[in-house]
């Protein structure tokens, strides 16, 4: 049986734990986890995932900039930002860079059911 | 007092969260994009503060602070040097005609009142409520003065939380130090607030994964 995955890229052990504890009943995406621009690639080559969820502030490249490395090597993910710091200017830069939703810090169920929703319309 | 890497991580979140939401209500304020670093954290006693914020204790700071009650007692303060703190303002205020020098200074000083107030209770808040504690803020003071004074009313105190983080806005980049000065049981209490934070976390995601198949 296929499964779908979620790759969940940010620096935070406490972020990701936080994103794993408040996934909904019957979440359809397996979950896997990166935590550099280093291991989000090896994961996103090996595994391919759907949906890669980012984490903007991060200590060496921001999520966009990640993203944008991910997409160059070939991966075509749908990418979802993880942040608290949802100024426009990033947001407009998440945009451009082609990400279809948001999650803002500190995550509920509720918005990563906002998320599934926005992802299964860009489907 | 040192942090287990599990906690350093959650008040490195903590922090970030905090620092993030403060610099989306800066950037409203000033009209401008705000860029910040990844937030420093630490529990250090009050002789190891100037080293853990970059500040040497003769230097001249501005500092907004605000007593906190409640489940944490202390003080939050936001210290910056005096000159970049002058380029905090002139982001507020811009070209404001100057009456006379004391009405500028009074001026400023309001102007870095409010900046604090919204970086130490959105830093504060975004803590609290993450770990499911309430804390009562005063009204934000002003002072400027040398590091050493400004820290002499706790120099008694067990340890000094620590968010440090720089942040750039308009092309002009200033750092500057959130600290949080408590006494030892509320420290001991904040750090058992942490484990406590986590282990709940940790408890539903073993939870959702028993639930579904939801690992890799």
């Amino acid at each position: 049986m296929q499964h779908n995955t979620i790759l969940i890229v940010d620096d935070s052990a406490t972020s990701r734990l936080l994103f794993r504890a408040n996934l909904p009943e019957n979440f359809p995406y397996i979950v896997h986890e990166a935590d550099s621009l280093e291991s989000a690639m090896e994961k996103g080559l090996s595994i391919r995932p759907e949906v890669v969820v980012l984490d903007y502030n991060m200590p060496d490249q921001s999520g966009v900039e990640i993203a944008r490395a991910m997409t160059k090597a070939g991966m075509s993910a749908q990418l979802v930002l993880f942040t608290a710091n949802t100024q426009k200017y990033i947001l407009d830069e998440a945009a451009a860079a082609g990400f279809v939703a948001v999650i803002e810090k500190p995550v509920t169920r509720e918005k990563i059911n906002d998320m599934l929703e926005k992802v299964s319309q860009c489907n | 007092m040192q942090l287990t890497p599990a906690q350093h991580d959650a008040l490195s979140e903590i922090a970030n969260i905090g620092a993030s939401r403060s610099a989306k209500q800066l950037s409203l304020l000033l009209d401008d994009e705000i860029h910040l670093s990844v937030p420093e954290v630490a529990i250090v006693s009050v002789q190891e503060l100037p080293g853990a914020i970059g500040v040497a204790v003769t230097d001249d700071v501005a500092c907004v602070y605000q007593d906190m009650s409640g489940c944490l007692t202390g003080k939050g303060r936001l210290i910056f040097h005096t000159h970049e703190s002058r380029i905090l303002v002139q982001m507020l205020v811009g070209s404001v005609s100057v009456l006379s020098g004391i009405s500028m200074q009074i001026y400023e000083h309001e102007a870095m009142k409010e900046l604090g107030n919204i970086i130490i209770s959105v830093c504060i808040s975004a803590m609290t409520d993450m770990l499911g504690k309430t804390t009562r803020l005063s009204i934000p003071m002003y002072r400027e003065g040398v590091f050493e004074e400004i820290m002499e009313e706790d120099s008694g105190n067990a340890g000094v939380l620590v968010m440090k983080t720089a942040l750039t806005a308009g092309k002009r980049g200033i750092s500057g130090a959130l600290i949080i000065t408590l006494s030892l049981p509320d420290i001991i209490d904040l750090l058992k607030s942490l484990d406590n934070f986590l282990a709940g976390y940790a408890g539903q995601q073993e939870k959702n994964e028993h639930g579904t198949s939801h690992s890799g």
